[in-house]
């Protein structure tokens, strides 16, 4: 059959109204009348953070397991829950295609997630647009994502300028580090975890005796290490992933003689773990970040690390600083949930209130919230030393407990005046 | 003075780096103008290659011949199976490399892992250094680069212009129907430019791969840059990859001191320049 061009407009607009009928059913959830809470987790599944989808999932496994549930769903506060996963590939647009479709399509009473700081910045930015929808962030750090004004939008773990909480008064005091040189990448997360660590360590009396801010992707350092001053105490390392191994192995090359603070991923596993002679640039760098080091004592961490382990998701010998944030997040969400016997009537009032004074022993230490919906954690002082069998391991030093946010978002600074 | 002479030092050795990975191309791309997206691969697969012989033999110049004559039998396999039947449609020897690098690319992934590997030199070879006057202590292991890229480009040259393969292969670019009609067989002289320059990318993976890590992902950041040089110093001279490796090797160390943010417009930049100017490279013929 034919259909003319007045049929085929008829078509097109009853097509739409079925359409949005079906969504504006189902879109965001809200009523809180019913027994099924529908929660809609996003994480990566594609991309070079592939991984984060199978360690949400185990984080989330971790956490339902003391209520006999799964990572599909269970009993939890007198209501079913029911666990919808959205993939991702890490990026903006990825992000706001699968946000839109738990909330507009599959009618999610809560959004859980994301893992990247640029899904964030974006998650934030729709959470806005739906108010009767409650957010509750993965693992995204960017500082400005609780200061958006986003009432509906909740983070229980520390932003990437907390990630260096500590650090900067333990270079002074302890380290005896008076100028720092800073290397650093050119992107929004090294301006943030950059400026976490010198706005502590320029307040508490430390300065910048120069700055190297070099695009992603930089291999060759040499250059680089010859602008460092020779009075200098030690080197500011805000690089990740390639640049960070690129770095480390030049360094030694080099002869690069000055001790090493390293950003939040400089000297994680991934860079420690690569078959490099890196050790003597290393060891003795220290680090500060979300997840604690070897010999971190404290019982409910232990049996976070149990719990993980049994998680028929778990693909590491060890939880990875997605499964962490994820578990700390997923377990504030369910307290929450707890807290107000699974009501979410009335636009979420109540349990958005029991979400936004939360306080509990998380497996990294006490977690509460301020008045921007963020986490005030505990966070990790960490420096890398030679395990017993020559690895490189990264050694608990202390916490720094109750940090804060503040309320700058970094961008690039050159010397102490900047910040 | 000194801070400006050490810049342009470290251009120079990074220069080497770039020169070994281009001068391969120069012959495939360049000269045979076949246009090869697995040339990255080739200078990744020869690091990881170098990397394994290295250490389990503990002798690195094993790691470097037996990186360089692996990919180069690789290289002939490829020609030989893929290539040479298509060698005269571009877009389809393109697409034919390319599928080639996003497999082996993944496969190297599943072999050697997402974490750098650094092909091992002896302890005290990493941290020796030379002193070089007005400069100070400068590491031992960066001239080595350099003067190894020294070697294999007088090398080369000679061997182009001097040897009388090199006369053939000259004549065969030309004009491939008259030099067959000479009874040169075309076809075998072809097939070993291309080892010999995908044996020159395995070559310079197992250099680069000494200098830098090897990773995932370093395979396309060498197929660009060797691209660049290769455009920049007129495609199928060995000079003039030698004259583009030096402008790109100055080029991204002093943007990466006076201009950070701008290292890599920079360096694409040079790119544009030069094309502006003189559309056939440097060193290029005018077609």
């Amino acid at each position: 059959m034919m259909l003319n061009k007045k049929g085929l407009a008829a078509a097109v607009a009853a097509g739409a109204s079925v359409l949005l009928l079906a969504t504006g059913c189902t879109a965001g959830g809200g009523e809180g009348g019913g027994d099924v809470i529908k929660i809609g987790v996003m994480a990566t599944s594609e991309g070079n953070l592939a991984f984060g989808m199978g360690e949400a999932k185990a984080a989330i496994e971790a956490a339902m397991a003391p209520y006999g549930g799964t990572a599909d769903g269970g009993e939890v506060a007198g209501k079913t829950l029911e666990i919808i996963y959205a993939g991702t590939d890490g990026t903006t647009a990825s992000a706001q295609t699968q946000v839109k479709k738990l909330v507009e399509n599959d009618g999610v009473d809560i959004v859980f997630g994301p893992v990247s700081g640029d899904e964030g910045e974006t998650v934030v930015q729709y959470a806005l647009t739906v108010p009767e929808v409650t957010f509750v962030n993965g693992s995204a750090s960017p500082v400005g994502m609780t200061l958006e004004g986003a009432e509906n939008f909740f983070r229980f773990h520390g932003d990437s300028a907390m990630w260096m909480g500590g650090l900067g008064t333990y270079a002074v005091e302890e380290k005896g580090y008076d100028s720092v040189y800073l290397l650093a990448e050119d992107y929004s997360f090294p301006y943030d975890n950059a400026g976490g660590f010198f706005s502590e360590f320029c307040a508490a009396g430390g300065s910048i005796s120069g700055a190297s801010w070099v695009p992603v992707g930089t291999t060759d350092y040499a250059t680089i290490i010859s602008q460092i001053p020779a009075d200098t105490d030690a080197v500011y390392v805000g690089l990740g992933g390639a640049d960070a191994a690129s770095f480390l192995s030049q360094a030694v090359t080099n002869g690069v003689a000055k001790p090493l603070i390293g950003g939040s991923i400089a000297v994680d596993t991934t860079a420690l773990s690569g078959d490099a002679n890196i050790a003597s640039a290393a060891i003795g760098t220290i680090t500060g970040g979300p997840v604690p080091g070897a010999g971190y004592d404290n019982p409910v961490w232990a049996e976070f690390v149990d719990a993980y382990l049994a998680a028929p998701s778990a693909e590491f010998p060890s939880p990875s600083i997605f499964s962490i944030l994820y578990y700390n997040s997923f377990e504030s969400l369910l307290l929450g949930l707890e807290a107000v016997d699974g009501d979410l009537s009335d636009g979420h009032a109540a349990f958005r209130e029991a979400l936004g004074s939360l306080e509990w022993d998380s497996p990294t230490g006490p977690i509460s919230m301020d008045e921007n919906r963020q986490a005030i954690v505990d966070n990790f002082l960490i420096e890398v030393a030679e395990g017993e069998d020559g690895s490189l391991v990264q050694q608990n030093i202390s916490e720094a407990t109750g940090v804060k946010q503040g309320t700058t978002v970094y961008d690039r600074f050159e010397s102490c005046d900047d910040l | 003075m000194d801070q400006f002479l050490l810049i342009a030092l470290n251009g120079l050795t990074l220069a080497g780096v770039y020169f070994l990975v281009a001068s391969g191309l120069t012959l495939i791309f360049g000269l045979m103008r076949v246009i090869t997206m697995a040339h990255g691969t080739s200078y990744l697969l020869g690091g990881y290659l170098g990397y394994v012989i290295a250490r389990e033999t503990g002798n690195w110049f094993l790691g470097a011949i037996g990186g360089a004559i692996l990919v180069g039998l690789l290289g002939l396999l490829i020609h030989q199976v893929l290539i040479r039947r298509f060698q005269d449609d571009d877009m389809r020897v393109a697409l034919i490399t390319l599928g080639v690098s996003l497999i082996g690319t993944d496969l190297m992934l599943a072999v050697f892992g997402g974490t750098a590997t650094q092909v091992p030199v002896p302890g005290d070879v990493q941290v020796a250094s030379v002193s070089i006057p007005f400069i100070g202590p400068y590491p031992l292991l960066r001239l080595l680069v350099l003067l190894i890229a020294v070697v294999v480009g007088v090398a080369l040259t000679l061997f182009i212009t001097r040897t009388r393969f090199g006369s053939v292969v000259r004549a065969g670019v030309d004009d491939s129907q008259m030099t067959a009609a000479t009874g040169v067989n075309v076809r075998v002289v072809f097939a070993i430019i291309f080892v010999l320059g995908s044996a020159l990318a395995g070559l310079a993976g197992v250099v680069g791969g000494t200098l830098f890590p090897l990773l995932p992902g370093q395979d396309g950041v060498y197929l660009l840059y060797s691209l660049v040089v290769v455009i920049v110093g007129g495609m199928g001279s060995i000079t003039g990859a030698a004259i583009g490796a030096v402008l790109v090797g100055l080029v991204s160390q002093f943007s990466l001191v006076y201009a950070p943010t701008y290292s890599l417009v920079l360096t694409f930049a040079l790119m544009v320049v030069v094309l502006a100017v003189r559309p056939q490279g440097i060193m290029g013929r005018a077609v």
